[in-house]
C-alpha cells in the first residue's frame, strides 16, 4: 500500500470537512438566520410589516433562567422614604446628583449588583424618575424594574417589580430567529393595518399574564424577542 | 520528513475536525445527558383496557330469589375457573354464527325474566354499544343495531335462547335472541359460583317491603384488615432518585420539559407552565392538576379516550394494576364514564382499591382524566398508596339493613340539608324511613381514607350511596364513620 499516498488523500478529505464546517458555522453565525428568513422576510413584508430596526443575531442555545421575586426587603424603602420626608425641600437636583441619591437607594436596599442598570431619569408631573432594570449575562431581564419618583431634591416614592437571577438552567435549547418571532405575530395582525417595526431585543422575560394567579418565592425567565412597534408598544415572543 | 509532517497535520486535521464539530452542535454534552435522562425515565405500560373495563358487580339468582352478588374487583370468574371476559367469551359463542333479533322489553318484564336462575353483569356508567362489540370482536351482535348504550348485560335460563341487554341509567332493555338455546356455559357458571360459601343477598324490597332492587346481604363475615397508606408523592420519593413533581412534569411535558416556567410558592406549592399556560402542572398539598388547552375537538369514540386516560395516568409512575382481584395489592378501577356537559370532553373517573375492596375518599376522588381533541385536556390526581396489611381471621360485619335502620333518620335529615331532598317543596309530608330506602341506589363494603387523615389509617366501612351521595358506617359497628358535612 502506499501509505504516502494515503496520507495526502486522508488530509485532502479532512481540508474538505473542515472548510465545510466551518462554512456552515459562519452562516450560523452570521444570521438572520436560517435559509427560511429570507422567505419569512418577504411573507412580512407582504403582510405590512415594515421593519425599521437592524435584526439581531439569533442567539442560538439558550437555557432558561432561575429568579427570585421581590428578594429585598420592602421595608428598606420604607424606612428610606421615612427619612426623606423629615428632610428638608430642596432645590432641582442635577442629573448626576439625582443619579447618586438613587444609586445610593439601591445600594441600601441591597438591589445594586452588577447586572443591574441605569435605564434613565425623565420628568413625569412634578416628578422626576430615575429607572433602573437589571440584567443576565447581558441580557435584560424584563418585566423588572425599580422606578424611584423624587420631588423637591426628595425621594417620594418607589414603583418595583424585581427579580434576581439566581442560576440558569442546566439544559439549553434552540431560540427562534428574530424573524420567526415577527412572523409569530401575524395570526393576531390586522392584515391590511401596517406594522413599524422600531425595536427587536433579545431578553429573559418574566410573564405576569398567565401567572396572576401565583404568588411565587422562584420563578423562571424564559429568553423571548421583545419587539416594539412604531406606536411604542411591546410584545414579547417566547423564544423557544 | 515529509511524511512525518503529513502524520502531524492528519493528527491536526482530526482534532480540528471534531472541534468544529463541538461548536457546530453547541452545547453537546447537555443534549446527551437529556437524551440519556429521557431514556431511562421510567414510565411503566398503562393499564390495559380489558382489565380495568370491569362489572362493577355481578348478581346471581340462583333461584326462588335466593341471590349473590360478587363485586367484580372479587373475581368471580377466576373462582370458578374462568377468565373475567368469561362473560363475553359466552355472548362471543353464542352470537357467533347466529343471526341475533332484537326486541325492546319493558322493565317489569326484564325483572321478571331475573326472578329464574340468572346473572347480571352491571357497570357503573354506559358504555357504547357498537364500540364495545368491536372492541371485544362480538362481531355478530355488533351488527345487531338498534342499542345505543348498555350498563348491564344479563343471561336467565327462563329464556335460554336469549340475552339481555340493559340501560339502567336511561331505562332501556333490551332482549337479544337465537333460534336455540346455547347457553350452557353461563349455566354451568351459576351452578359452580352456587357450589362456593355465598353470602345470601336480598333485594331490599324484601327487608323495606318498598320498590327498590338495590342486593343487601342479610349478614357477612368480611375482613378488612388495617392498612395504612401514603401519598403517592411521599412513597414515590421513597423509590426514586428524583421527586414526583418534577418526574411527572418531565412525562407530561415531554422534550418541552426543560423548557418549562417553573415557579415555587412559599406554600411549597409548585407550577409548571408550559408557553405561557399552553399546559400547566400544579401540585399543591400532594393534589395534582393538570391543564392543557385543546388543539382539537371531539372524541375519538370511548375505547380510544380510555386508553388515552389510560396512559396519562402511566406516565406519572403510577404502580396500579388494573386487575384488582389479587390480594396484597394497589388497584384503579373506572368508576365513572361519560361527557362533561360544559365542554364535551369525555370524562373518567378512576377510583383506588386495596386487596380488591374499593378505596373511598371522604371528599374527593382519587383521579379524574378528560379527554378532548385525542389528548388529556385536565386531569387531577390525589393517589395514595396503601401498605401490606396481615391477614386477618373473618369478623361479623354489621348487617347492613340494621345499619339503615338505625340511621336512616340521621341520613334524611342530611340528605334534607345537603342532597336533593333540598329541591323538594315540602319535605314535611315525607316518611322519612321510606324516603331513605327509596334513594338507596348502593351498597357495599370497602375501605375509607377520612379527610383527617392524621392517623394514615384506611377505616374499614359500609358505604351507602343514598341519591348520588355517599354515606359511611363503621363496617363492624355501624357507627357513623365521618363528621357531618
Amino acid at each position: 500500500m502506499d501509505w504516502s499516498r494515503a496520507k495526502t488523500i486522508l488530509i485532502a478529505a479532512l481540508l474538505a470537512t473542515n472548510a465545510v464546517l466551518l462554512a456552515a458555522l459562519a452562516l450560523k453565525a452570521a444570521g438572520p438566520d436560517s435559509p427560511d428568513d429570507g422567505l419569512s422576510l418577504k411573507i412580512l413584508a407582504a403582510a405590512h410589516v415594515a421593519i425599521e430596526t437592524e435584526l439581531p443575531k439569533t442567539p442560538g442555545k439558550m437555557a432558561v433562567l432561575y429568579v427570585e421575586p421581590e428578594p429585598f426587603a420592602p421595608s428598606a424603602i420604607d424606612e428610606a422614604l421615612a427619612e426623606q420626608a423629615a428632610r428638608p425641600h430642596s432645590g432641582e437636583l442635577t442629573n448626576e446628583a439625582l443619579r447618586a441619591e438613587a444609586d445610593a437607594l439601591l445600594e441600601r436596599c441591597g438591589l445594586m449588583s452588577e447586572g443591574v442598570r441605569y435605564l434613565g431619569a425623565e420628568r413625569e408631573g412634578d416628578a422626576r424618575v430615575v429607572s433602573y432594570g437589571n440584567t443576565f449575562g447581558g441580557v435584560p431581564l424584563e418585566e423588572c424594574f425599580v422606578r424611584l419618583y423624587f420631588s423637591g431634591g426628595r425621594f417620594v416614592k418607589a414603583e418595583r417589580k424585581w427579580y434576581d437571577p439566581i442560576r440558569l438552567h442546566d439544559k439549553k435549547g434552540e431560540v427562534i430567529s428574530p424573524v420567526e418571532a415577527l412572523m409569530r405575530l401575524l395570526p393576531e395582525k390586522d392584515e391590511a393595518e401596517p406594522l413599524a417595526i422600531s425595536g427587536v431585543e433579545l431578553v429573559y422575560w418574566v410573564s405576569s399574564d398567565a401567572a396572576g394567579a401565583f404568588s411565587p418565592i422562584n420563578d423562571t425567565a424564559l429568553p423571548a424577542w421583545k419587539i416594539t412597534d412604531g406606536a411604542g408598544r411591546v410584545r414579547y415572543v417566547p423564544g423557544y | 520528513m515529509i511524511e512525518r509532517v503529513k502524520s502531524i497535520a492528519i493528527v491536526v486535521l482530526v482534532l480540528n475536525t471534531i472541534l468544529l464539530l463541538y461548536f457546530y452542535w453547541s452545547n453537546p454534552a447537555a443534549d446527551v445527558k437529556q437524551a440519556l435522562s429521557a431514556l431511562s425515565a421510567e414510565t411503566p405500560p398503562p393499564v390495559a383496557v380489558r382489565d380495568i373495563l370491569r362489572p362493577e358487580r355481578i348478581t346471581l339468582n340462583f333461584g326462588g330469589e335466593n341471590y349473590t352478588v360478587f363485586d367484580a374487583d372479587a373475581g368471580i370468574w377466576e373462582s370458578v375457573g374462568k377468565s373475567p371476559a368469561g362473560f363475553i367469551e359466552e355472548m362471543r359463542d353464542m352470537a357467533s354464527g347466529e343471526s341475533m333479533a332484537l326486541g325492546v322489553i319493558s322493565r317489569r318484564d326484564y325483572g321478571e325474566v331475573m326472578k329464574a336462575r340468572s346473572i347480571q353483569a352491571d357497570f357503573a356508567f354506559s358504555i357504547p354499544f357498537s364500540e364495545y362489540c368491536a372492541e371485544y370482536g362480538l362481531t355478530q351482535l355488533g351488527r345487531t343495531g338498534g342499542i345505543d348504550s348498555f350498563t348491564t348485560v344479563a343471561y336467565s335460563t327462563a329464556s335460554p335462547e336469549s340475552f339481555f341487554v340493559c340501560d339502567k341509567l336511561s331505562g332501556k332493555y333490551y332482549r337479544l335472541s337465537t333460534s336455540r338455546a346455547r347457553n350452557s356455559g353461563l349455566e354451568a357458571l351459576i351452578s359452580r359460583a352456587e357450589g362456593l360459601n355465598n353470602a345470601s343477598y336480598y333485594p331490599l324490597r324484601t327487608y323495606a317491603g318498598i320498590d327498590n332492587d338495590v342486593m343487601l346481604p342479610l349478614d357477612m363475615k368480611i375482613v378488612l384488615p388495617e392498612t395504612s397508606y401514603r401519598d403517592y408523592a411521599v412513597g414515590y420519593a421513597g423509590t426514586r432518585d428524583g421527586d414526583l413533581t418534577t418526574d411527572m412534569a418531565r412525562a407530561y411535558f415531554g422534550e418541552s420539559f426543560d423548557f418549562t416556567r417553573k415557579l415555587t410558592e412559599a406554600d411549597g406549592s409548585i407550577v409548571y407552565m408550559y408557553r405561557y399556560g399552553e399546559k400547566v402542572l400544579s401540585m399543591r398539598d400532594g393534589v395534582f392538576e393538570y391543564n392543557a388547552t385543546a388543539d382539537a375537538y371531539g372524541s375519538g369514540g370511548f375505547f380510544q379516550d380510555l386508553r388515552i386516560a389510560l396512559d396519562f395516568l402511566a406516565r406519572c409512575g403510577a404502580p396500579w394494576r388494573g386487575d384488582g382481584a389479587a390480594a396484597d395489592r394497589n388497584g384503579i378501577y373506572l368508576k365513572a364514564a361519560g361527557p362533561n356537559p360544559d365542554n364535551g370532553a369525555y370524562r373518567f373517573l378512576f377510583g383506588l382499591t386495596r386487596d380488591g375492596w374499593r378505596v373511598s375518599y371522604e371528599n374527593s376522588e382519587p383521579f379524574l382524566v378528560e379527554v378532548r381533541g385525542q389528548r388529556a385536556t385536565y386531569a387531577r390526581l390525589d393517589l395514595i398508596l396503601c401498605s401490606p396489611s396481615p391477614p386477618k381471621p373473618l369478623k361479623d360485619a354489621a348487617a347492613p339493613f340494621d345499619v339503615l335502620v338505625a340511621n336512616y333518620a340521621y341520613i334524611f335529615d342530611d340528605l334534607a340539608k345537603n342532597g336533593p331532598l333540598r329541591q323538594e317543596a315540602d319535605i314535611s309530608t315525607l316518611d322519612p324511613f321510606t324516603a331513605v330506602m327509596e334513594r338507596t341506589r348502593d351498597v357495599r363494603a370497602g375501605y375509607l381514607r377520612p379527610d383527617d387523615g392524621s392517623s394514615g389509617e384506611l377505616a374499614a366501612v359500609w358505604v351507602f350511596d343514598i341519591d348520588g351521595l355517599p354515606y359511611y358506617f363503621n363496617l363492624y359497628s355501624g357507627e357513623i364513620a365521618t363528621r357531618a358535612r
